[in-house]
């Protein structure tokens, strides 16, 4: 697919996801990668100021006798996805209007 | 590149711009990629990867990262060439460790120089000074001082830009990344102000008529002045005429035959005056003791008086600690005694 997800976007998706459940950072990858193209490591830039912000926290769990680091929501990242939720509607009705697509009709 | 040296370049990379706590939970998630991954795709995610220095950026973003390595100024080269020779493995890496050696060496022969033998020769640990690049020795002492600034932006074109240029030899990103990099202003005035050291030495050098019997060390002895001299009288003179033809010897043939650097020659009273280089050998100068007064005598077959007299002289010119090779110091000594010759 051309076009691509900002920074904010990209946020919003990944607290979407990791609100369902809690996810590890190559799982949220390829999550994403359904939608959009991305390199591994794309995601960490996002996680880093999604933490820093307290959106999200971490947690380790064993697997294979190895640690695997997860992330899960905070509040505070359910209220951001709240209003990141309520953004995206308007701006996806003002992008169908402009584009003319059979939703916005 | 394999997972180990991708996750320890990054490590240094991510050092220089996160703290400790971030940086263990960056280098968490790249290890956790790579473990998710598995070795059978370890190659395939490193293809997707930038190198580490483009992952590093991603994550603290550029700016901060050009930033935090502008706080390595004056070490940035050498470190990116220890860790481009770190990363290149076989003969590119030790060609590269090679050339980071030699770089490291001139450097801190060249700080030696400059910084520490000063304070060696002023507490007598050794005895004489000669920097490096006095192309301009025959110039006021105010190139002295401009030949010290030379010499440290030599050490910053070499620690600096070599260290750039080296460990962009073998490695294509890191070549890459230098060309895309614009020049810095610091380095374009660095660039010129070294070039026009090196025209003006050019030009100083050229513009020197070096007579023949300069060129032969064998034939020095034909364009040096009779300096056996029988009074005072020609005393002066034959000082001027010494005087005039040090100053005329290029930098090369004055450190070549061991020549005390003339930096100045003046008439003060009546009295010729020898400016002996500050930086000049101090090898041999009596300090201002009875017993140093006695074995200088000594070596100079004069009696103690005679030695003094020749310090007290010597004190006048306003160089008497500073004084230079045995030349100097014997010129000056026998224009006291109306006797002035070179031995």
């Amino acid at each position: 697919m051309s076009i691509s997800l900002n920074s904010e976007l990209l946020e919003a998706c990944i607290l979407s996801i990791i609100a369902e459940e809690p996810a590890y950072g190559y799982a949220l990858t390829m999550r994403m990668r359904e939608a959009v193209q991305l390199s591994e490591s794309t995601l960490y830039p996002v996680l880093r100021r999604l933490l820093q912000t307290g959106c999200l926290e971490t947690f380790d769990e064993q697997h294979q006798g190895r640690n695997r680091r997860f992330y899960r929501i905070t509040e505070t990242g359910r209220k951001a996805l709240g209003s990141y939720r309520e953004e995206w509607l308007s701006f996806r009705n003002l992008v169908n209007s402009i584009m003319k697509t059979k939703e916005a009709r | 590149m394999d997972r180990k040296t991708f996750i320890n370049s990054l490590k240094s990379e991510l050092k220089k711009a996160l703290g400790r706590k971030e940086l263990e939970e960056a280098i968490m998630y790249y290890d956790n990629l790579f473990d998710e991954a598995g070795q059978d795709n370890e190659a395939e995610l490193l293809s997707n990867l930038g190198s580490p220095r483009e992952e590093a950026e991603k994550i603290v973003g550029k700016d901060v990262m050009n930033k935090v390595e502008s706080r390595h100024y004056f070490t940035g080269g050498i470190r990116r060439l220890s860790y481009s020779a770190r990363t290149n493995k076989g003969w590119k890496g030790v060609v590269q460790w090679l050339i980071w050696g030699l770089m490291m060496a001139f450097c801190l022969y060249l700080v030696y120089r400059i910084c520490l033998m000063q304070y060696l020769v002023q507490w007598k640990i050794i005895g004489a000074i000669q920097p490096p690049f006095l192309f301009f020795a025959n110039w006021s002492y105010f190139l002295i001082y401009a030949k010290s600034i030379f010499n440290a932006l030599v050490i910053t074109l070499i620690a600096r830009h070599g260290g750039y240029i080296a460990a962009g030899i073998f490695t294509k990103p890191e070549k890459s990344r230098m060309k895309a990099r614009k020049p810095h202003v610091s380095t374009i005035i660095l660039i010129a102000v070294v070039a026009l050291f090196a025209a003006l030495a050019f030009h100083e050098f050229r513009s020197q008529e070096i007579p023949d019997w300069m060129v032969d060390p064998e034939k020095i002895t034909a364009g040096m002045p009779d300096l056996s001299i029988r009074n005072e009288h020609e005393a002066g003179t034959k000082v001027r005429e010494l005087s005039r033809w040090l100053l005329s010897v290029p930098y090369y043939y004055i450190e070549r035959w061991n020549l005390p650097r003339v930096s100045g020659f003046m008439e003060k009273h009546g009295d010729p005056y020898l400016f002996i280089d500050p930086y000049a050998e101090t090898f041999g100068w009596p300090g201002l003791n009875r017993e140093t007064y006695a074995s200088f005598a000594a070596t100079h077959n004069l009696t103690c008086a005679q030695a003094h007299e020749v310090i007290h002289w010597a004190r006048g010119t306003g160089t008497y600690t500073k004084i230079g090779t045995r030349i100097g110091m014997a010129a000056i000594a026998r224009l006291t005694w109306g006797h002035l010759y070179i031995f």
